[in-house]
């Protein structure tokens, strides 16, 4: 008999990393001699996202004459940026469905992170955590950048009922503090923040901790210190015996990169085989990146293994020394001269930070109360001061956008001059002001005269034109006095809005319209005789009042 | 269900440390800095262009990155942080035909990646303070365009066997990329 074939429903597409599949599903009694066919069609997008072109329909491989609802379509998507569309039907012997609706899809925006993997290894007491992005090693990537990812792991110990704890993770980690022989679980996601995507969790791992090693006891307590881009790196002294260290370096970046980064530590220069526990690493150091730094101890032939990698961000570890400065009074301020911290080795720190800097100041009594001013120049003045009294002033640096302070530098006491005229002052004044008077005078006089003497060339002038030229103009024609113009200045042909106003407001109250004819002159409202908005402004005007 | 998936990933953010020293309002100083010195880096690094590559420069017929309509005001970190990913990326691989300095790469390299994390903070601490999601929707379209703009020149890349041209070529056109990045810095 005649059976007509319903389309399938609720067309869907999951993606995970680079897998697709598609799914739907279908209103009719279980027929397992149905299949279903799924074509799909490329689109290209522009600039603006419009369409600009299409392929035609094409056969889905992984999809054609499947028994279940769903199904693998990986193999037939090629570019993962461009759009398509979708459709699938149902199909029996000859008989076939109409297709279901189209659905379009950008695979890119429609994919979600995949859980990344976890290798988890215990040696002496440490705990390695190393990740790998969701799509290590694969040669079809969703997501093209090594770097794209950051991972959050949940973690807890397995036998306590403690909260589980929550922490981002490098791709490379090794973990320390943690008790012997105790068992830890982890799980890690993924995410992209800057397209606020969350992956999908691992599954759960778990690694039981180790005792520490026999061995010669590994470096703790890594720390850097730094002044004015000058690192010292330190660590503590363990030791009885007679033990040299040797200090290594890793460039930061290398530490998210997929490639194994261990022979590309390097030994920084100065710190091999030193007795004692710190050693100047500046010379390894560029202030821009981060960088990895490791010691090891030795004791004849016994070796520890490597520290824990203290991350070392340049500017943000570095302390910033203090400003030189310079002071210089008058009766009521101060004159500031500042230096940049670093400048005197070379190393200024205007080139590492946005310096602004803040300056202490009071008066050297016992009551007086400090006051702030800051300054993004190195030339400054404080003013507003008291004539003839001791002031101390304490100056300081500072990053905004690190939020650090630097180092204030020494107070510096100075006395500012006496507010009073001196006679002798008074006599230099009175000299100046006589001799600038002089020349003011003596400028007026002569501009006078020759102001005048242009005014008489100009209208009455000593010498007449000779007499064929006054000819020339013909007698009823003036010999035209050349500072004056004798043609007639154009003038835009202008109207008060009044006029307009009175033909337009006629009907209305004449009471309302005076008063508002106050208002228009006063504003000023004109306007040429074609624009009639001041009009209707006024018109509006009016009905306002009228309310 | 996006706010719970994101529950662990707000915790996460209340542990970081970082957060605490960097002011992300003003972060705009560090971009500029970075910029310009990963200018300097990219010239330092190979020099001026060869001579025997012009003929070779019209073969990459790349979508302009200029006329990639630019990410509006809120997504300007957002989008300078991929920009700097994908050139991470395009920078971390198959550079030994192109005999470039090492170090300057190295130093490029790092600044770049530094500046990466430097914005997942302040783009975590921003996505924590989220509760819908203002202008996912053309985040992603930006996202989704900057990244077509990566894809050709990774085809053109792998199309040319990472010859030293090719390498010299792209070298010219990651510095257009920095223009990119400047506007994007104004508007952070």
């Amino acid at each position: 008999g005649q059976m007509n074939l319903t389309s399938p429903q609720n067309v869907q597409v999951d993606i995970i990393n680079t897998n697709f599949t598609l799914r739907w599903t279908w209103n009719s009694e279980n027929d397992f001699s149905v299949t279903f066919s799924a074509q799909y069609q490329r689109l290209f997008e522009d600039y603006e996202e419009a369409v600009i072109e299409e392929t035609d329909w094409k056969e889905m491989s992984g999809c054609q004459n499947v028994t279940v609802m769903e199904c693998d379509f990986s193999s037939a998507m090629t570019d993962y940026l461009y759009s398509y569309n979708v459709r699938v039907r149902a199909e029996q012997g000859e008989e076939k469905s109409p297709w279901s609706t189209t659905l379009f899809f950008t695979p890119y925006l429609k994919a979600k992170i995949g859980p990344p993997g976890v290798h988890l290894k215990s040696i002496n007491g440490v705990v390695e955590i190393n990740i790998s992005s969701p799509e290590e090693n694969l040669s079809r990537r969703m997501w093209t950048s090594d770097i794209i990812f950051t991972y959050n792991a949940v973690f807890w110990e397995n036998s306590s009922n403690a909260e589980p704890k929550s922490r981002t993770l490098e791709r490379r980690n090794k973990i320390y503090d943690l008790a012997p022989r105790t068992t830890y679980c982890l799980k890690v996601q993924a995410h992209i923040t800057s397209e606020r995507k969350v992956g999908s969790f691992s599954p759960v791992y778990c690694i039981k901790t180790t005792d520490k090693a026999r061995i010669l006891a590994y470096p703790i307590n890594l720390e850097i210190h730094a002044l004015n881009m000058k690192f010292l790196l330190t660590w503590d002294n363990l030791y009885d015996q007679n033990v040299s260290f040797t200090v290594q370096q890793l460039i930061g970046y290398l530490m998210s990169l997929p490639e194994d980064y261990s022979n590309n530590w390097t030994t920084v220069s100065g710190c091999e085989n030193i007795t004692i526990t710190q050693c100047d690493v500046s010379s390894d150091i560029y202030h821009l990146g981060t960088y990895f730094f490791r010691v090891k101890a030795m004791s004849g032939y016994n070796k520890s293994h490597w520290s824990n990698e203290i991350k070392v961000d340049p500017c943000v570890v570095n302390e910033i020394g203090p400003p030189n400065l310079t002071v210089s009074s008058s009766e009521d301020s101060l004159r500031i001269q500042l230096i940049p911290p670093g400048e005197s080795e070379n190393k200024s720190m205007s080139e590492f930070y946005d310096l602004s800097y803040r300056v202490l100041y009071w008066k050297n009594s016992s009551d007086a109360e400090e006051k702030i001013k800051e300054e993004q120049q190195l030339l400054f003045i404080i003013s507003d001061l008291t004539p003839l009294t001791w002031y101390c002033l304490k100056v300081q640096a500072f990053s905004p956008v690190y939020k650090k302070n630097g180092h204030f530098s020494d107070a510096i006491c100075i006395k500012t001059l006496n507010g009073k005229d001196s006679p002798l002052s008074i006599f230099m004044a009175f000299v100046i002001a006589m001799f600038a008077s002089l020349i003011l005078a003596s400028f007026c006089i002569f501009s006078i005269y020759h102001i005048s003497r242009r005014i008489r060339y100009t209208f009455f002038p000593s010498c007449k034109p000779p007499s064929n030229i006054e000819d020339r103009f013909g007698s009823g024609q003036p010999f035209s006095i050349p500072y004056l113009s004798t043609s007639e200045e154009p003038t835009e042909n202008c109207c008060i809005i009044e006029s307009i106003v009175i033909e337009e407001t006629n009907q209305t109250d004449i009471k309302e319209y005076k008063h508002s004819k106050q208002n228009s002159r006063d504003s000023g409202n004109y306007s040429n005789d074609d624009d009639t908005s001041g009009a209707k402004v006024l018109e509006e005007m009016l009905e306002q009042e009228a309310a | 269900m996006i706010n719970r998936s994101l529950l662990p990933f707000s915790l996460m953010l209340l542990l970081s440390s970082e957060t605490s020293c960097l002011d992300c309002n003003r972060i705009h100083v560090l971009q500029s800095k970075m910029n310009s010195k990963s200018l300097e880096h990219l010239e330092k690094m190979g020099g001026p262009f060869p001579f025997q590559c012009l003929n070779e420069r019209s073969a990459f017929k790349a979508t302009d990155i200029l006329k990639v309509r630019l990410a509006q005001q809120e997504n300007a970190k957002a989008a300078i942080q991929q920009i700097l990913q994908e050139l991470f990326q395009i920078f971390s691989k198959n550079l030994t035909h192109a005999a470039w300095d090492g170090t300057s790469i190295k130093e490029f390299q790092n600044g770049i990646h530094q500046q990466i994390e430097k914005l997942e903070v302040c783009l975590s601490a921003e996505v924590e303070k989220e509760t819908t999601y203002p202008g996912n929707e053309s985040l992603l379209h930006t996202s989704l365009k900057l990244r077509r703009y990566f894809q050709t020149v990774r085809h053109f890349l792998k199309e040319k066997q990472y010859s030293r041209c090719a390498w010299e070529i792209i070298r010219l056109e990651v510095s257009r990329c920095f223009l990119v990045l400047n506007i994007l810095t104004k508007r952070i």
